[in-house]
């Protein structure tokens, strides 16, 4: 003979509430942290993208680029709504049609883009 | 007669668990997308510069010659370090006229998924005289 289903409601809600709304709400943490790693991400790509290019069709030496390029970063940042931590602009020889790289620091994140000027 | 019966018992377990999975299943999906606008914003960035560089390196009377031009293009992609770091998989250029288009694709591995997409994108540099005054 089978024993008797035993059914009843013993317990406390409050807590158990709690625990589950602490696992619920766990993972948020890190995720947000992803999250904003991302964004950092996807604004340093499009900063240095946006950036170099301007920088590129605006100058014909690279003295000019270099002294065009932090008043291109300003506005582009701004529209983004971060800071712009630093940027680092490298062209090896930096003879003229060289390739430039520009990389833009967003808090942990890195943006690069290269572009070169024309060799004329 | 049938009578009404109402009972409280239960957990409140399933429905916090089915929320808890929609949660992290929203945060996956949304940061596979974030960081695929970010690898597209990339890898239009390359395009862009390696159409104009190839394009301004193989004209011959304004008009880009197709040979110098993928030979350029390869230059680039092989030298530039924003191209190095992308998962090249093709890089179509053609002449069309006085324009240059390029088709550049590459590979990327989603941060959050086993799945790896394509980013294709497409760019087109184009010659022209600019009349003196």
């Amino acid at each position: 003979m089978l024993p008797p289903r035993q059914s009843g409601s013993n317990g406390s809600t409050p807590i158990e509430l709690v625990v589950w709304l602490a696992l619920l709400i766990a993972p948020l943490g890190p995720m947000l942290s992803l999250y904003g790693q991302l964004s950092d991400q996807l604004a340093a790509e499009s900063i240095a993208r946006h950036a170099l290019r301007a920088a590129v069709l605006t100058s014909t030496s690279h003295t000019e680029l270099i002294a065009q390029l932090p008043v291109m970063l300003q506005p582009l940042a701004a529209s983004w709504k971060r800071e712009v931590r630093g940027f680092e602009l490298s062209c090896g020889s930096c003879a003229r049609g060289e390739i430039i790289t520009l990389r833009v620091f967003i808090g942990n994140a890195t943006g690069v883009q290269s572009a070169a000027l024309s060799p004329k | 007669m049938r009578r009404l019966v109402r009972s409280d018992a239960g957990s409140i377990a399933p429905l916090v668990a089915g929320y808890l999975a929609l949660v992290v299943m929203v945060s996956l999906m949304a940061t596979n997308v974030i960081a695929a606008m970010a690898m597209s914003h990339r890898v239009q960035g390359v395009a862009d510069a390696a159409v104009v560089y190839a394009h301004e390196r193989s004209l011959r009377v304004g008009i880009p010659m197709a040979a110098t031009l993928n030979q350029q293009l390869g230059d680039f992609l092989s030298s530039a370090p924003s191209a190095t770091r992308l998962n090249v998989v093709s890089a179509k250029i053609q002449v069309q006229g006085a324009s240059s288009i390029l088709v550049l694709c590459s590979s990327f591995q989603l941060p959050l998924s086993p799945e790896v997409v394509l980013i294709c994108k497409e760019a087109k540099a184009q010659s022209f005289l600019i009349p003196l005054t």
